[in-house]
C-alpha cells in the first residue's frame, strides 16, 4: 500500500529583544551560568513579572507578516508542569487567547505553490538549561535563558512531505530574521521545532495516530528524521502493527529516533489565565503603526530587484537570501546607482569571501558605501577590475578605506602620458622586431606592444590612454 | 513614659516632640514581646538588635530633618509572607523556614523609607492557608485575650501582636479574610485595600488575584497612616492600579449625614452567632445616631462566595506554590536519588496538611476533564459577585456586616474539619473575589468575653469613605480602646 | 454523545476555538488518559457515565484520583492521609457543586478583578542580581548552578 505523511510544526522562535521577557536581565546568548538572573526569572517566591512591550510588537509583527489574524484581546495563560529548567514549575504562555490565529504561509517546492496553514503564534517565556555533569553524576542548572521570549508558531498539518517541510522552515526563518524580530541562529537555539508526523494510507482523510520529535534545531535533521519517522511508521503498519502516540527523541548520531520514557507523555498542564499580568488590547492604531513600520519582506523584495533593477530571478532570490546581503546591496545600488555592477561583486566577490573565511550574512560588516565606491572607482577608470577586488578583499577583511588602500598599495591607474609616453618609447625601442612586423603589415605586433606597456606599467595604465600614445609615437615611425 | 495606651501616630508624634526617642519605644516593644510572647508566640522571628540599629538609624534622621513621615521611628511587624531583605521569611512553612530573600516586597521598602523600625516577622497560617493561625510550622498563636483561643487568620501574628502591644502596628495579607477577621477575634483594626492599591511585589503569592496587604492598627487612623505609605502604583506589579494615592486627611470628622449603608439581611441569618449579631447590629444603631442612614436588602448570591472562592484560590496556589521543589531555595530531603524522590520528599516533609490538601483540590479543578465544570464555573460565579456588589453600591455608600459567624474559638477546637473551618470565611471572601476594599473594627464583645468586629464593605477605590466611617465610629465607642487582661498588668509594670 | 464529545463540545464552546480534525483527534487521545487515569470507564449511557466523570462529588474522590493528583501535585500521602484526603476532598467537592444551581451561560468568566488592559515596560536591560545571592538560598549547588539529581534518561 502507498502512504501519505501528514506532518505539522511548532516552531519556537527567540526574540531578539534587548531584555526578558517579564524581567530587566539581559537576553544574551551564553555568558556564565546564572549571571543573567534576577528574582523574578529564577522564580522566587513573591515576586511578579512586567510584560516587555517590545515582545507584543514583535508578534503582532510576525502575525501580519504571516497573514494572521491579531487577536485585539489576547491574555497570558500558565501551562504547569513540573522540571528544574522551569523555576516556577509553570510556563507563561497563551492557551486560550493566543495573540495571532488562522494564518497561511506560502511555499513552493518544484514549482509548485501552496499554502500552509498558520493555526497560530503565541507568546511565551523560554526555560533555563540543564548540563550534565558526569563527574558528579548530577545535573546542574542554569537560568539565563529562562524568561527570554519566545513565539512559538503552530501550522496546521498541512505538510505532505519533508521538502515542504524544509521549504516552509526556510520561508519562516527568512521572514523572522527581514521582521528584526529574531536572528534564528539554529545553532544558539533561538529557532527549533517540534515535529508532529502520523502517515495515513494514499487517499485518505482520516489522519493516524502521531508521534512528536522535540526541540529539532537543524533543517538537516528534521529532514531525515521526518523520512526516517514516516517509514518507521509506515513499517509499522504494514506489519500489522499500530502506532503509538508518543514522544520521541531523534538522535543525529544514529540516525534514529526513539520513544522516551512513557512518564513524559502523559501531561496534564492544568492551563489557567495568568493573575499576575493583565490582558492585552491591541488598537486599530497599534495594527496600523506596525504595519507602516513593516520592513520589505524577501518575496516582495525579490520582485521588485528584477522589475526595477533587471536582475535575473536566480540572483535576486540568492541576493535576497540573508537580509544583511539585500540592505547592502539596496545600499550600494541606492548610491551608485549600478544594481548589475553591485550584484556582480556581491554575488562574486563577497559570497566568495564569506565561504572562504566562513563569515555568516549577521556578522558582515561590509560597509556598502565603500562597495558603492569601489565600483565608482572602476567606472571613473581610477583602477582597474583586478585592483578593484584586491581592494575589494581588503574592505572586507580589514575595513580599509578604499582611496587610501589604492594609495598606499600603488594601485590607481597611470593616467599620466607624459610617464606613458617615456615607457612607450621604451618599449617601441626595445622591440625593433615589432616594428617590423607593423611596418610589413602584420597588425597583430600592435597588441604585443600594448602588452609589453602595461606589463611594465604593472597593469595600472588606463589602456585608453596608452592606444592613444601608442598610436601617436607609431604615427611618427610608421 | 506611658506608651500603652498611645497609637502609632501619637508614638510618632511624641519621638517628633523629643518626648521618647525611637530607641526607647522600640526597646521598650522589644521588652514587651520578651515577656508576652511565650504565651502568645505572634513573631516567628525577632529581629532584636536590627531593630534597636534601624531605631538609631532612623532616630538620627529624625534628628537631622531627613524624615518626616508621622510613623518615622514608630516600632512595628511584618507578616511573615512579606519578603525582608536578608531576613527570614518563612510564610510559617517548614519549606522556607531558612529563606532570606535578596530582596524587600515593596511595601518593605516603602514603610522603611518612611523611618518604620521593623521588629519581626509575624506568625500566620501556613502560606496564609487557615484562619486560626493553628497550621503555622512555627506552633499556633494565642490570642491575647485568652490564649487557649486562636488569634483567627490568617494574619493572626499580626494581630495579635498589636493586641498584645508588642508592635504599634503590623502589616498582614488578606486573600479571603485573612485580616479582617483576625482583627475581629483580638479587638483591633485593620483594612484589606482594593485589588491594586498596594503593591503585591515581594508578598509570597497564595492566590494572585485575591492577594493583598493591608495594616492592622488600635484604630482606623492608623491604619489609615500606614495605607497611605504602601499604597499606590509600582512599576513591578502589573496588577497594581495606576492611581493617585489615598488620601485620608478629610476623613477624620464625626458627621456621617448622607452616607446611606446598606445591611445584607441574609449575612444575619443561620449560623451568625448571637453573640457576634447583636453588637454588629448595636453597631448599625450608632451609626444611624452618627448620621447615616441604614438600610436593609438582599443579597442572596453571596451564599455562593465560599465554593467559589476556594476553587480559585486553591488553584492559583496549587501553581504558585509549585515553584516549592527544593531546589532553588528552601527545605530540601537531601537522601534522594532521583529527581522525583527530591520533589516528592521535599514537598510532602515540607508542607502541612492544610496546604497540600489545597494543592490537591486546585489541581483538581484545574485539571483536563473538570476544568469547565469547577474552574471556569467559579470564574463566572466571581462574575456575578461583582455584579451583584456593583448593583448594591448603586444604592449605598457602603455594606455593613459582621467579619466572622463567632468570636474567637478554642484552639483544636475547629482544625478537625476543614470544610468548618472555610465556613467561617463565609462573609469575608465575596469582597476578595469582588476585589473591593473593607474595614475591619471592634464593636463589642461576647459573653464569653472575646472582642467582636465589624465589617464595613465599600466600593473599589472607596477607602477614604470606609475610613470615615470606622473613624466616626471609633469617636463614639470605646470598643477600640480595651486591652486584655496581659497588657493592663504587666503593661503595667513599665 | 461520548463523554469525550461532550467535553470537545464544552471545549470548543468556552474558548471559541475551531479544532482541526487532527487536534480533535488529539484532544480525544488527551481525554482517553484522563480518563484512564482516574480508572473511568465507560459503562452503557452517556449520561450515566458524564455524571460520574463531572460530578465527582456524587461519586466521591477514588483512589485512582486520589493517586492522580498526588503525582500532579508532586506529593506523597501516606496510607490514612490519602484515606483522610478522600474525604475531605469528597466533602468540599460536595459542597462545591452548589454552584451548579446557579445558571451562568451568559456570563462572562472574570479572571481580573478589574476590566484594567496593557501594562507594559519598556525593553530596557537591568543589571542583574549577583549570582551569589541567587544562589544564596539553594539546598545544593556546584559551578555557580543549582545542583540536582541527573535528569538524563
Amino acid at each position: 500500500m502507498n502512504y501519505q505523511m501528514v506532518v505539522g510544526l511548532e516552531v519556537h522562535v527567540e526574540l531578539s529583544t534587548k531584555s526578558k521577557i517579564f524581567c530587566s536581565c539581559t537576553t544574551e546568548f551564553g555568558g556564565e551560568p546564572n549571571t543573567h538572573v534576577c528574582p523574578v526569572c529564577s522564580g522566587m517566591p513573591g515576586v511578579l513579572p512586567v510584560l516587555n512591550k517590545k515582545v507584543v510588537d514583535y508578534a503582532i509583527r510576525a502575525g501580519i507578516a504571516t497573514n494572521c489574524e491579531i487577536t485585539r484581546y489576547n491574555k497570558f495563560d500558565r501551562k504547569n508542569y513540573f522540571y528544574p529548567d522551569l523555576p516556577k514549575a509553570y510556563q507563561v504562555s497563551q492557551l486560550y487567547l493566543p495573540i495571532c490565529r488562522n494564518g497561511k504561509v506560502e511555499i513552493e517546492v518544484n514549482g509548485e505553490k501552496k499554502y500552509i496553514g498558520i493555526h497560530e503564534i503565541h507568546m511565551e517565556e523560554d526555560a533555563g538549561k540543564l548540563v550534565h555533569d558526569p563527574w558528579d553524576d548530577c545535573t546542574l542548572v542554569d537560568y539565563n535563558r529562562c524568561g527570554v521570549p519566545l513565539l512559538e508558531i503552530v501550522s496546521e498539518p498541512d505538510f505532505r512531505s519533508a521538502d515542504e517541510v524544509i521549504a516552509y522552515l526556510t520561508k519562516l526563518r527568512e521572514t523572522m530574521m527581514y521582521l528584526g524580530v529574531s536572528d534564528c541562529k539554529m545553532q544558539e537555539g533561538s529557532m527549533r521545532a517540534d515535529v508532529n508526523i502520523s502517515v495515513m494510507p494514499m487517499g485518505s482523510t482520516k489522519f493516524g495516530t502521531r508521534t512528536e520529535m522535540k526541540n529539532m534545531n537543524s533543517f538537516k535533521a528534521i529532514y531525515k528524521a521526518i523520512n526516517y519517522e514516516a517509514q518507521r511508521q509506515i513499517e509499522i503498519l504494514e506489519a500489522g502493527g499500530a502506532v503509538t502516540q508518543e514522544t520521541r527523541r531523534w538522535d543525529d548520531n544514529k540516525d534514529a529516533s526513539f520513544a522516551m520514557r512513557s512518564k513524559e507523555n502523559a501531561q496534564d498542564y492544568r492551563y489557567f489565565p495568568e493573575p499576575d499580568l493583565l490582558p492585552i488590547e491591541i488598537s486599530d492604531e497599534w495594527i496600523q503603526q506596525a504595519k507602516d513600520n513593516m520592513p520589505e519582506l524577501p518575496e516582495a523584495k525579490r520582485a521588485r530587484y528584477m522589475s526595477e533593477f533587471g536582475l535575473s530571478e536566480y540572483d535576486a532570490s540568492v541576493i535576497t537570501a540573508e537580509r544583511q546581503i539585500a540592505y547592502i546591496f539596496e545600499d550600494a545600488t541606492a548610491i551608485c546607482g549600478k544594481p548589475k555592477e553591485v550584484c556582480n561583486y556581491v554575488m562574486g566577490e563577497l559570497m566568495r569571501l564569506m565561504s572562504e573565511t566562513g563569515t555568516l550574512a549577521e556578522e558582515l560588516e561590509m560597509d556598502p558605501k565603500k562597495i558603492a565606491e569601489i565600483i565608482e572607482l572602476v567606472a571613473d577608470g581610477k583602477i582597474n577590475r583586478t585592483a578593484a577586488k584586491e581592494v575589494f578583499e581588503a574592505v572586507f577583511k580589514e575595513n580599509v578605506e578604499p582611496e587610501k588602500y589604492i594609495e598606499e598599495h600603488d594601485l590607481a591607474m597611470v593616467d599620466n602620458s607624459d610617464e606613458v609616453e617615456a615607457i612607450v618609447t621604451k618599449v617601441i625601442a626595445d622591440n625593433p622586431k615589432s616594428i617590423e612586423d607593423l611596418k610589413a603589415g602584420k597588425a597583430k605586433a600592435r597588441g604585443f606592444l600594448v602588452g609589453q606597456t602595461m606589463k611594465a606599467l604593472k597593469g595600472k595604465a588606463n589602456p585608453q590612454t596608452v592606444n592613444k600614445v601608442l598610436d601617436e609615437k607609431l604615427s611618427e615611425i610608421l | 513614659m506611658e506608651l500603652k495606651n498611645k497609637t502609632a501616630l501619637e508614638i510618632g508624634q511624641m519621638i517628633k516632640n523629643k518626648e521618647v526617642s525611637s530607641v526607647e519605644v522600640t526597646k521598650e516593644m522589644l521588652s514587651n514581646i520578651k515577656s508576652r510572647d511565650e504565651k502568645v508566640n505572634a513573631f516567628v522571628t525577632v529581629f532584636e538588635e536590627e531593630a534597636v540599629k534601624q531605631a538609631e538609624e532612623v532616630q538620627a534622621k529624625i534628628d537631622s530633618g531627613e524624615l518626616t513621615s508621622p510613623l518615622a521611628g514608630v516600632p512595628m511587624g511584618i507578616k511573615d509572607n512579606i519578603c525582608t531583605k536578608d531576613r527570614l521569611t518563612t510564610c510559617g512553612s517548614k519549606m522556607l523556614y531558612n529563606f532570606k530573600p535578596p530582596y524587600n516586597a515593596t511595601v518593605t521598602d516603602k514603610l522603611e523609607e518612611a523611618g518604620a523600625v521593623v521588629l519581626g516577622k509575624l506568625n500566620m497560617d501556613e502560606f496564609a492557608m487557615g484562619g486560626s493561625t493553628e497550621t503555622s510550622y512555627f506552633g499556633a498563636t494565642g490570642n491575647p485575650w485568652d490564649t487557649e483561643r486562636v488569634p483567627g487568620g490568617s494574619s493572626g501574628g499580626s494581630a495579635a501582636a498589636v493586641a498584645a502591644q508588642e508592635v504599634t502596628y503590623a502589616l498582614g495579607s488578606d486573600t479571603g479574610g485573612s485580616i479582617r477577621q483576625p482583627c475581629s477575634f483580638c479587638g483591633v483594626s485593620g483594612i484589606k485595600p482594593t485589588y491594586g492599591a498596594v503593591s503585591r511585589y515581594g508578598l509570597v503569592a497564595f492566590a494572585s488575584s485575591l492577594d493583598q496587604i493591608g495594616p492592622v492598627g488600635r484604630d482606623i487612623k492608623d491604619c489609615a497612616e500606614v495605607l497611605s505609605v504602601i499604597s499606590g502604583h509600582d512599576p513591578k506589579d502589573s496588577t497594581s492600579v495606576k492611581r493617585p494615592v489615598f488620601d485620608f486627611s478629610s476623613c477624620f470628622n464625626t458627621d456621617l449625614k448622607g452616607m446611606k449603608i446598606g445591611i445584607p439581611t441574609n449575612y444575619f441569618g443561620e449560623g451568625l452567632d448571637e453573640d457576634v449579631k447583636k453588637p454588629v447590629l448595636e453597631a448599625a444603631e450608632t451609626l444611624k445616631k452618627l448620621g447615616a442612614e441604614i438600610e436593609e436588602f438582599e443579597m442572596n448570591i453571596v451564599d455562593y462566595a465560599i465554593p467559589t472562592y476556594y476553587v480559585l484560590a486553591c488553584a492559583e496556589a496549587s501553581s504558585n506554590l509549585s515553584r516549592y521543589d527544593g531546589i532553588k531555595y528552601g527545605y530540601r530531603n537531601r537522601d534522594c536519588e532521583d529527581l522525583m524522590e527530591v520533589y516528592l520528599t521535599s514537598r510532602s516533609e515540607g508542607f502541612g496538611m492544610e496546604v497540600k490538601r489545597r494543592i490537591m483540590l486546585g489541581s483538581f479543578v484545574l485539571s483536563s476533564g473538570y476544568y469547565d465544570a469547577y474552574y471556569n464555573k467559579s470564574l463566572k460565579v466571581r462574575g456575578l459577585i461583582k455584579k451583584s456588589f456593583d448593583e448594591a453600591f448603586e444604592k449605598y455608600d457602603m455594606i455593613l456586616s459582621p467579619v466572622a459567624p463567632t468570636t474567637a474559638y478554642k484552639i483544636g477546637e475547629n482544625s478537625s474539619d476543614p470544610l468548618k473551618m472555610y465556613l467561617g470565611d463565609i462573609y469575608t471572601v465575596s469582597v476578595n473575589l469582588a476585589g473591593i476594599p473593607a474595614v475591619s473594627v471592634p464593636c463589642g464583645f461576647g459573653a464569653n468575653g472575646m472582642p467582636v468586629g465589624m465589617q464595613l464593605i465599600g466600593n473599589a477605590f472607596d477607602e477614604p469613605k470606609l475610613v470615615r466611617a470606622a473613624y466616626a465610629f471609633q469617636k463614639e465607642t470605646d470598643f477600640h480602646t480595651k486591652k486584655p487582661e496581659m497588657v493592663e498588668v504587666k503593661g503595667g509594670n513599665n | 454523545m461520548t463523554i469525550q464529545e461532550k467535553l470537545i463540545a464544552c471545549l470548543i464552546e468556552n474558548t471559541g476555538i475551531e479544532l482541526t480534525e487532527a487536534m480533535l483527534e488529539d484532544v480525544k487521545v488527551r481525554f482517553d488518559m484522563i480518563l484512564d487515569l482516574i480508572g473511568y470507564s465507560e459503562t452503557g449511557e452517556g449520561a450515566a457515565a458524564e455524571n460520574k466523570v463531572v460530578n465527582v462529588a456524587e461519586t466521591g474522590i477514588d483512589d485512582n484520583l486520589i493517586k492522580y493528583l498526588e503525582e500532579l501535585s508532586r506529593l506523597r500521602l501516606t496510607h490514612e492521609e490519602e484515606e483522610r484526603a478522600k474525604d475531605e476532598l469528597t466533602k468540599i467537592l460536595g459542597y462545591i457543586d452548589m454552584l451548579n444551581e446557579l445558571d451562568t451561560t451568559d456570563v462572562e468568566a472574570m479572571s481580573h478583578p478589574f476590566p484594567y488592559t496593557n501594562n507594559f515596560r519598556e525593553d530596557e536591560c537591568k543589571a542583574s542580581t549577583d549570582r551569589e545571592l541567587i544562589l544564596k538560598n539553594a539546598p545544593q549547588q556546584k559551578d555557580g548552578c543549582f545542583k540536582v539529581p541527573t535528569t538524563v534518561e
